[in-house]
């Protein structure tokens, strides 16, 4: 995935000293955030599918009581549209 | 609370960074409370903040977790990081940043895994975009040394970490 990140950097608190320092990511852990990118990426596309399940299933709801004769107002009044 | 509240380090971001690591804790606190202000270097995509305790042998990648466990009630174990709350994407209005914050409790028990609560969101602007708050809990180390937050994307110029120890009084 691109980023603007140049190089890939940590940054690194000592809590005992207060220095505050950029180190390069060694090759185990460019390794996991690579894993670790995939897999919330992976989770990102289901949970953006589940929410557009979501949102249609909304609108074809409100789209019913409409057509039951519900004004837009009491149809917002029950489901909080 | 003279003592039982300690501000004991802080972190920010001056160049987009997907790690930030604090360490060399104090083994005195018997807990720890984190507050986070960050934002993500990609553009339209709201990214996971996630955190790792460093154990007593240093390494982040041991046995440091044990098993995330998160509100939808699913889990995950093993060597990874824990997905505590998410971030708002570089297309959110200049200068917006999630804010949120972690508890660490029993983070020097020795025997028990301590357990970190959090709430993290990502608020776009003003009600307009998507919105993304999280409330998870998980279990890490028994001894905590340091603490480590991951945006796999990147941290933004300008994101913060502050971290407290707190003392039972």
């Amino acid at each position: 995935m691109a980023t603007d990140i140049e190089k890939l950097m940590k940054l690194e608190v000592n809590c005992e000293t207060g220095e505050q320092r950029y180190v390069e990511l060694t090759d185990e852990e460019l390794a996991q955030l690579e894993e670790d990118r995939a897999r919330y990426e992976a989770e990102r596309i289901e949970r953006e599918a589940a929410e557009k399940v979501r949102q249609a299933a909304k609108a074809s709801a409100l789209a019913k009581l409409a057509a039951l004769g519900l004004t837009e107002e009491e149809v917002a009044a029950i489901a909080g549209a | 609370m003279a003592d039982t509240f300690v501000l004991l380090g802080s972190a920010t971001v001056a160049s987009p960074t997907t790690t930030v690591n604090i360490l060399d804790l104090p083994t005195t606190y018997t807990d720890f409370a984190v507050l986070v202000s960050a934002r993500q270097t990609t553009v339209a995509q709201t990214d996971s903040l996630n955190i790792q305790t460093q154990n007593n042998g240093g390494g982040f990648n041991a046995t440091s977790q044990v098993t995330a466990i998160a509100t939808d009630g699913s889990t995950s174990s093993g060597n990874v990081f824990a997905n505590n709350g998410y971030t708002p994407a570089a297309s959110a209005t200049s200068g917006i940043f999630g804010s949120g914050w972690m508890y660490i409790t029993g983070v020097q028990n020795g025997s028990f895994n301590s357990t970190v609560i959090s709430r993290l969101c990502a608020i776009t602007q003003n009600g307009t975009g998507t919105e993304f708050i999280s409330i998870k809990s998980s279990l890490y180390a028994t001894s905590v040394k340091g603490i480590r937050f991951q945006c796999t994307n990147g941290f933004s110029t300008g994101s913060t970490f502050y971290i407290y120890g707190i003392l039972a009084a």
